[in-house]
């Protein structure tokens, strides 16, 4: 719905979060309630959105009765070029539709009063005063047509959903950074060499899930502990090293250090300091100026309150309340499409954008995101997306004992993932590379530190495509990284692989584990555990505990599938000295039946399941917006499943889904919905 | 703007905060708060993955007089003091204290749903989880969330001072830490507490504190007032559904900034630099040494260590080959070498913290007497032994004679059978309200006592007037001992 309503500018209030510099004011304080995106604001910036059909249908009207009253009224002695107000959106001698489709966008107030009806009555500050009272009959003549042409509604034209009621919107929020956003924004701001202080968040990794969901992100103590040390040592780096720095503490001026405070302050928190934060900041430095604290000390002062700030380590997402939703404002949309589809804070172009109050416009948003969406920055960001969803970073630390942990030396490990990385690079973002070829195709990358692992020879240290027989390996779910990571140290574990394919790849939701799950049973008299393959030695388990039987029926044929690999993932045809594995097996999920008789011919049934294809939608889409589960969002992945499935399921298409979704620059009124 | 003073006066800031002051005083100096009790008052819970090793049904260590028919289910308790923990492999390194040791034979985790670690681990300290959660969106799956904060920090909340929390080399369920701590904010809010996973870190972190500078000081308590300032301004602005985590990011700088602000640290005398990769055995030394450094200094009188080695090799020579000490160690089979196995890893731990003990045993404490008879060290597991005991745990206390345990005694605790259960209800509470009872088999009796009775009665001893802990359908009563 939001892109029908952008491009149709249904909505005008979604292209009002202009930087607000009252008509009549001064144009050095930032009106906060815009910048945080609490109240919409009056406009200096050139653009007008454009009327929709529907409201264009009110345009005689508005010629007709509504505009000569307004000019009679006086409002023409200052809202023209030159005026008193000619800065402002609203202008008369602008044409017509454009006069008539300003005074739209800036009408919805926060409560979904008529802001223009408040400001010509003099309940808001006009510097014209009041110009008509609330009891003059054109007042409410002029609230009827406004009210009238607001709600002006058009049938949809495209065949997106319409998800109504904001259906499918995530709540307000706030969505700490990761830690690779985190480092971004320290780079890109204060430089490179600021990284080696960069603190550990410590996150902890979820083995089944995702690791970015907005409601687990926080900073426990210890972080924060060693945030502050680290933020000393940015501090006192950036204070020494930069020139603006150096060249205020020469001067040595309280007010120099105020400007850069207010500087780097839009920077790192993504959008220009409230009038009152620059109070704060003000009195900040007044305060350690009145202790004696030194220029140095001042400087390195600024930047510790700028850096272990809120504002600095959360996105905020709230929006203004208007019409039943939250309207994010420009720098919240900046920082949203920023971090989502590069991991990075805002450029110069977004920032510029919203401090025009131009990016929320339908037109120059459809650019701004096929900017981000053509930069390979948006590819590595769904790569992330991917290893997160296999959890294939945990090659880089999973243990491994004896043999396998000499195979698995640091170099193959790294390059492992750095495998991965191309695989997705070919086969998610290459012209055509659809889901099922994405999940299933027979190629893959190494070189000589990774070969050993793929069972082959060394192809020297460049990562080559290869291609291996079918019933060796297929796409991610056979390469040595993600076997590896699902793997004990020493051992395959079936069951811990067969959990994490029907919860992560095919979305089912298996029961907790019953109370008796991990009592030690001995082996029944009769069986030998030397002469039982591990997946012999499971079924004699699970056939003789009925509660486990249940779940274990499912789980267990899953995870035999891929006994064929070892703790590291290199293809074996036995175990245990000789016993020959046997990996066929058959299982239902949901109305879907399986049947294989290795891994590879499963891999082949997932890459045609639209179970799967549906759950990887669903993960993609709660990846994007930092969502435990896509399970309250109906709508808006349906809409994103609409999108993937007229792009015959090319991969890549998600993202360009994603970018069309109302969440982009939307939240709900409340939360209740959101996990 | 106030800037942060260099003291807190007590006093002043309950005067000034009321019911809120009361918040900040698990940061004040432990003399101050303890008013005029000159015997300083500390605990220190050493968790250890799968508890101490006793089976449920071993009465190895109750002797062969002892008359346990004659306990009923009344409640009666019973001890004796002719007990050997020789018998009891695992806690043999004990039998050369056991004259400071009480031992609780045993107590029961509150409930009995899940796969019992994961649940435990938001309980055993909160006794406030709900029945059937088996995850939560802030814990993450394998964690359901308390409504109650957990023991740890209401001890170090009332008694006015730190509690220094070191999980040694422990991973599980994607957490490098346990038992799960958690606190209660000004708002109601149950956040969780965080904790070092090594002694290196924590040692980094109390020598921070220590070595920081007076313009520091005051330059770092300018910029977290700064915060506070600006946080509260824009928590007043956010709608209800963003305020919690704000919230807990305001919670934090005022936890920091009160800390900054109190006394104590300079005082704090620290050991040696750990080094930052430390093997097993000296790493367990360094976190008892930072334990044995912040109890003496008073910087600390609560100490919470969560044990369970986890990497290769040097763990005392006893694993080199696996990696994952949950699994592969503490998930023994009986009467298989892999018990042995285990029996080794508690024995070497066990050795380790009788020798602690003895250690506080011979050091003087500031009010004349040793430091062990001034602290509780409380023996614990999220569940009881390699077979998930839930049942009957073992918890051997350490010391602690100064607050009122008789030691070198083994209390029999009564027991109950769940099929004549006599109108005790076992089971907990569900979110939505009313109760649930739990699903655990009916083969066995098991405790009348549970984890939420041992801190109540750990509470009195430590002079706090509660009468029950978490959830009232957790409690039985406070022990008698």
């Amino acid at each position: 719905m939001l892109r029908e309503t952008i491009l149709k500018g249904k909505h005008p209030v979604c292209l009002l979060f202009f930087i607000y510099l009252t008509a009549c004011g001064g144009k050095d304080v930032v009106d906060n309630r815009v910048v945080q995106g609490y109240e919409s604001g009056d406009s200096t910036g050139n653009a007008i959105p454009g009327l929709d059909t529907c409201q264009a249908d009110y345009t005689n009207q508005f010629v007709e009765q509504i505009r000569p009253e307004l000019t009679s009224r006086g409002c023409v002695g200052c809202h023209v070029e030159g005026g008193v107000a000619g800065t402002t959106s609203i202008r008369f001698d602008l044409s017509d539709e454009d006069l008539f489709a300003a005074i739209l966008a800036f009408d919805i107030g926060d409560n979904g009063d008529h802001r223009i009806l408040q400001k010509l009555s003099g309940s808001l500050a006009h510097t014209g005063g009041a110009l008509i009272a609330s009891t003059d009959p054109f007042y409410s003549v002029f609230e009827s047509f406004l009210s009238e042409a607001r709600h002006a509604s058009c049938s949809p034209e495209d065949s997106q959903l319409d998800c109504g009621d904001h259906e499918g919107l995530i709540g307000p929020r706030l969505w700490r950074l990761t830690q690779l956003q985190y480092e971004n924004t320290l780079r890109l701001v204060l430089g490179e060499e600021v990284l080696r202080y960069a603190t550990d968040l410590g996150d902890d990794y979820p083995t089944i899930g995702l690791s970015n969901t907005a409601t687990t992100l926080g900073l426990d103590l210890i972080v924060m502990e060693d945030i502050l040390t680290s933020n000393t040592e940015i501090a006192r780096h950036a204070v020494a090293q930069q020139s603006d720095w150096t060249n205020c503490m020469a001067a040595g001026e309280n007010g120099c250090f105020y400007n850069l405070g207010l500087s780097y302050g839009t920077r790192l928190w993504r959008r220009p300091l409230l009038p009152e934060e620059s109070q704060t900041l003000n009195g900040f430095i007044d305060d350690l100026a009145n202790q004696g604290q030194d220029r140095e000390s001042i400087g390195i002062a600024i930047m510790e309150y700028l850096l272990s700030s809120p504002n600095f380590w959360y996105r905020f997402e709230l929006g203004i309340a208007a019409d039943g939703v939250r309207e994010l404002g420009p720098y919240e949309v900046a920082s949203l499409l920023s971090y989502t589809f590069w991991n990075e804070p805002p450029d110069s172009t977004l920032i510029d954008l919203a401090a025009q109050g131009t990016l929320l416009t339908a037109q120059i948003l459809s650019q701004q995101l096929q900017r981000l969406l053509a930069d390979p920055k948006a590819e590595v960001s769904f790569s992330h997306f991917i290893r997160d969803w296999l959890k294939l970073d945990g090659i880089i630390t999973v243990e491994k004992s004896g043999s396998y942990g000499q195979t698995l030396t640091e170099s193959a490990r790294q390059d492992l993932l750095a495998s991965v990385d191309r695989y997705i690079q070919v086969k998610v973002f290459e012209e055509g590379a659809d889901f099922s070829n994405f999940m299933s195709d027979q190629h893959a990358f190494i070189n000589s530190n990774t070969a050993p692992l793929f069972g082959l020879s060394s192809v020297g240290m460049t990562q080559s495509m290869v291609r291996h027989p079918v019933e060796h390996r297929r796409g991610l779910l056979t390469h040595p990284a993600f076997l590896s990571t699902i793997s004990n140290p020493g051992s395959t574990n079936i069951v811990r692989r067969g959990v994490f394919l029907l919860e992560q790849v095919l979305g089912v939701e298996l029961p907790a584990p019953p109370p008796s799950a991990q009592e030690s049973i001995t082996l029944p008299d009769g069986f030998d555990a030397d002469t039982l393959t591990s997946r012999q030695l499971l079924e004699v388990y699970h056939s003789h505990r009925s509660e486990c039987s249940g779940c274990h029926n499912m789980i267990d044929p899953v995870g035999s599938a891929f006994e064929n690999y070892d703790p590291t993932g290199l293809f074996r045809t036995t175990e245990k000295q000789g016993l020959a594995i046997d990996a066929a097996g058959r299982f239902d999920a949901g109305n879907e039946s399986f049947a294989f008789d290795n891994a590879t011919e499963l891999i082949g049934q997932l890459a045609e399941s639209e179970r799967v294809r549906d759950h990887f939608l669903g993960l993609s889409f709660a990846y994007f917006f930092g969502l435990s589960s896509s399970e309250h969002y109906q709508c808006e992945t349906d809409r994103l499943e609409q999108e993937f499935a007229l792009a015959g399921y090319e991969v890549r298409s998600l993202l360009q889904g994603l970018s069309k979704l109302d969440n982009i620059s939307r939240r709900a009124l409340t939360g209740d919905a959101q996990p | 703007m106030k800037l942060l003073q260099k003291s807190i006066d007590r006093r002043r800031l309950l005067q000034n905060l009321g019911y809120g002051g009361a918040f900040f005083l698990p940061f004040l100096r432990s003399w101050e708060a303890q008013g005029q009790s000159a015997s300083p008052k500390r605990v220190l819970f050493v968790f250890l993955q799968h508890g101490w090793g006793r089976e449920y049904g071993d009465n190895d260590v109750i002797p062969v007089s002892f008359d346990a028919s004659s306990l009923n289910q009344s409640g009666d308790l019973q001890w004796t003091d002719q007990f050997s923990f020789l018998p009891n492999r695992e806690l043999a390194p004990l039998e050369s204290i056991k004259s400071y040791v009480t031992l609780l034979d045993g107590v029961r985790n509150c409930s009995y749903w899940g796969n019992a670690h994961d649940v435990s681990y938001s309980e055993i300290l909160t006794a406030t989880t709900y029945h059937g959660e088996r995850g939560s969106p802030e814990l993450g799956a394998q964690f359901p969330m308390p409504s109650g904060e957990s023991f740890d920090h209401y001890l170090a909340s009332q008694l006015g001072t730190h509690a220094l929390r070191i999980s040694h080399r422990y991973r599980s369920w994607g957490r490098s830490y346990h038992p799960l701590c958690f606190e209660r904010t000004r708002s109601g809010q149950i956040i969780e507490l965080p904790q070092f996973t090594s002694a290196y870190d924590a040692f980094q972190s109390l020598s921070g504190l220590t070595a920081q500078s007076a313009d520091d000081r005051v330059r770092r308590g300018s910029v977290l007032s700064a915060q506070k300032d600006d946080i509260q301004r824009l928590m007043a602005r956010l709608p209800a559904e963003a305020r919690p985590k704000l919230e807990e990011y305001l919670n934090r700088i005022e936890t920091l900034e009160t800390r900054l602000g109190s006394l104590g640290f300079e005082n704090l005398v620290l050991p040696a630099e750990p080094s930052s990769n430390l093997s097993f055995d000296p790493g367990f030394d360094a976190a008892l040494e930072l334990v044995k450094a912040t109890f003496a200094s008073n910087t600390h009188n609560v100490a919470v260590l969560g044990l369970g080695e986890s990497t290769q090799a040097d763990a005392f020579g006893k694993h080199a080959s696996q990696a994952d000490f949950h699994h592969y160690v503490a998930h023994y089979t009986p009467n298989t070498p892999s018990r042995d196995e285990f029996v080794a890893w508690v024995q070497a731990y066990a050795s380790k913290i009788a020798g602690f003990a003895q250690d506080l045993a011979t050091t003087d404490d500031i009010d004349g007497q040793n430091m062990l008879d001034n602290t509780m060290i409380v023996l614990l597991g999220e569940v009881g032994d390699g077979q998930h005991n839930r049942r009957k745990l073992a918890v051997p206390i350490i010391g602690g004679r100064s607050l009122g345990l008789q030691t070198g005694r083994t209390w029999l605790l009564p027991t109950f059978a769940p099929r004549n259960r006599g109108g005790f209800f076992w089971g907990a509470p569900l979110r939505s309200g009313g109760q649930h009872e739990s699903e655990i088999n009916y083969g066995r009796d098991l405790s009348l006592y549970t984890h939420a009775d041992l801190w109540t009665t750990l509470g009195q001893k430590f002079g706090m007037t509660i009468n029950s802990w978490g959830h009232q359908e957790y409690n039985y009563g406070a022990l008698a001992i």
